[in-house]
């Protein structure tokens, strides 16, 4: 094979690699637009949380933050599964609170302060996450002020929920009490 | 809930995987480390480049973030601040290289400096010229500044062609006669004292000046320090200055490069921190880029209103604007050495105020007489506002370190870089002091150590 030729492989190769990644950009975009927490955001401005959006990959069983550790990031599931859980105190043994697949969020309220994450997070099988840092959040206040608005908009929508749905079970409790409470009265 | 009685693997658990994973960061740390330590000891020129252009970059970091035209696409910004930045500095270098007199200038002053300072010696210490004998402050310091005045004497002499030099210069007509038989007065003066003899009183005309064998003929002792030759020594001159602008054309690459860079070279070094110290990664890198950013910027202001204070209290004292303003960017910038900055700032304005001649002060009653009082009382004015305002409102939350540290920061920064290392210690002492506590911080709290 003469040099020229292997030039000319060398150029379609860069090319097909540029595509290649210009293509998991878009998928990422694509993907991001499909979150529940960004859907308010146009394709412009999904663009401009991109640049400031971390990619992960896991292992299975990697724990991917830990009970107690500050929280620092939200973590977005883009493949693979994610199990909540809660350690128990006697024998390292834990107590699983949710099972989470691609399109879920978890650690959101680390986008709101350092306080220590409540549950662990742990890899169920072979995941990959986008992580958007509490930080790059504030800075973006600065600079695109639009996106960091709508971005909180969705995390008081998803914390308002969260308190309706406890609320709810709260409402459930008691009424289930209620009668047996009556009874032993 | 039930608990799950068979816990998955924690990141701890040693598996096959993971001790090669470990051995092969361990491998690839120890040689980078040593990799790093080489080429900072092989390239150790660049560094003070580097960090300059650094340190400028995080100077101007939130300007560029937060610049917001109406109206201007984004695209725009970053080339808009660009040049907006690099015409405000490129207009202040001319206004301080405007400032700082020229070849002729430099020997006008070495001249005049030469003679006040000997002038002041002899009316302070009342020496009288028959017997050499002076006041009672003459009598017991005379032993320790007489060689301290000796040696400024020697420094402060022309050689042959400088006196050549200075010589044609008071011959251009764009001195005034007056000013010209001033200066031709001290340079005699001068001359006479390096040759032991009493300054002459009557000043001689120029045109007879050129023809005086005494001009043409310097001491012997005068000639032993001196460069052999004029052309050695411009090629010298022009060597260091190729050598110095090829190393310090660096520092607008790294500033306008790290400018426009956005972070994306600290994203992709957070990018390689293995999952477990991914989230400690990114909090040890943030609050490090706060507090330097913090501190520098801190910095910098403080040192800018110090200059300002004592730019408008020396004009106002009857130092000419552009002097004053030239010695108040230096008093400014030397500012940011801590303890040695304000006494750099001190000698900058005594050492003009000894040679200050015509002023015009702002404050009625002052004169010449009073010029060293004055300078010395802008100076203490300074120091007192930096000290009771502009510290604790600009630096007041910034990072703060033990006066030894900072003491023995300075003198290693001289001894290793010099000037540059002395101002530039402190900003690199900090950086590793919030490097290493916010590691260490970062490492208890995610329960590593």
């Amino acid at each position: 094979m003469n040099d020229k030729s292997l030039q000319a492989k060398a150029i379609l190769w860069t090319n097909i690699l540029r595509l290649r990644s210009k293509s998991s950009e878009v998928e990422k975009l694509k993907f991001l637009k499909s979150v529940a927490f960004f859907q308010d955001l146009s394709f412009r401005q999904i663009r401009d949380l991109s640049s400031i959006i971390y990619e992960r990959t896991y292992q299975k069983n990697e724990y991917i933050f830990e009970a107690q550790q500050p929280g620092a990031a939200l973590f977005i599931i883009q493949s693979g599964q994610v199990s909540i859980e809660l350690p128990q105190e006697e024998g390292g043994a834990v107590a699983p609170l949710a099972l989470l697949g691609p399109g879920a969020f978890f650690g959101d309220l680390a986008l709101l302060d350092q306080s220590p994450r409540s549950a662990s997070a742990r890899a169920n099988l072979h995941t990959q996450c986008l992580v958007l840092f509490r930080e790059d959040l504030h800075k973006l206040i600065d600079s695109k002020p639009k996106v960091a608005c709508l971005i909180y908009r969705s995390l008081a929508t998803v914390i308002g929920e969260r308190l309706k749905a406890t609320n709810q079970i709260i409402a459930q409790e008691n009424d289930t009490n209620e009668p047996s409470r009556l009874s032993a009265a | 809930m039930n608990p799950v009685d068979s816990p998955p693997l924690r990141p701890s658990a040693p598996t096959e995987r993971r001790r090669r994973a470990l051995w092969l960061y361990w491998s690839l740390g120890l040689s980078s480390f040593a990799l790093v330590i080489f080429l900072l000891w092989a390239l150790r020129a660049l560094i003070l480049p580097l960090v300059f252009g650094m340190l400028l970059a995080y100077l101007f970091r939130p300007l560029v973030n937060n610049f917001n035209l109406p109206g201007l696409p984004e695209a725009l910004r970053a080339p808009v601040i660009l040049i907006l930045i690099f015409s405000s500095l490129i207009f202040m270098g001319l206004q301080v290289r405007n400032s700082i007199p020229d070849e002729s200038g430099k020997l006008e002053l070495m001249v005049r400096l030469h003679y006040k300072i000997n002038e002041r010696y002899e009316s302070l210490m009342q020496i009288d010229p028959t017997t050499g004998k002076g006041n009672f402050l003459h009598g017991m310091f005379a032993r320790e500044l007489t060689p301290f005045l000796s040696s400024m004497n020697q420094l402060l002499s022309l050689d042959v062609q400088q006196q050549k030099t200075f010589l044609e210069h008071l011959e251009q007509d764009s001195m005034s006669p007056a000013r010209a038989e001033l200066y031709l007065m001290y340079f005699q003066a001068n001359l006479a004292r390096g040759q032991g003899q009493s300054p002459p009183v009557d000043p001689v005309p120029v045109s007879i000046v050129t023809k005086d064998p005494l001009m043409r003929e310097p001491s012997s002792s005068l000639q032993l320090d001196r460069p052999a030759s004029p052309a050695n020594r411009r090629s010298s001159a022009l060597a260091w200055i190729l050598e110095t602008l090829s190393l310090w054309v660096l520092v607008p690459l790294i500033f306008v490069f790290m400018l426009l860079d956005r972070g994306n070279m600290v994203r992709r070094l957070i990018s390689l921190a293995p999952n477990r110290y991914f989230e400690l990664s990114y909090s040890i890198v943030d609050e490090v880029d706060k507090a330097i950013g913090q501190y520098l910027r801190g910095t910098f202001l403080q040192c800018s209103l110090v200059g300002l204070t004592l730019t408008i209290g020396f004009a106002a004292v009857g130092i000419q604007l552009k002097v004053a303003l030239l010695m108040g960017v230096m008093a400014g910038m030397a500012n940011a050495i801590p303890f040695l900055g304000p006494f750099i700032g001190l000698v900058v304005g005594l050492s003009y105020a000894l040679i200050a001649e015509n002023i015009y002060p702002w404050i009625p009653g002052l004169n010449e007489n009073h010029i060293f009082l004055a300078v010395l009382a802008v100076v203490a004015v300074a120091q007192f506002l930096d000290n009771a305002i502009f510290q604790p409102v600009v630096l007041g939350g910034a990072v703060s370190l033990h006066p030894i540290v900072v003491i023995l920061g300075v003198i290693g920064g001289s001894i290793l870089f010099g000037f540059a290392g002395m101002l530039l210690a402190i900003p690199s002492i900090v950086v590793a002091k919030v490097m290493l506590v916010t590691f260490v911080r970062g490492l208890i709290d995610y329960r590593l150590i």
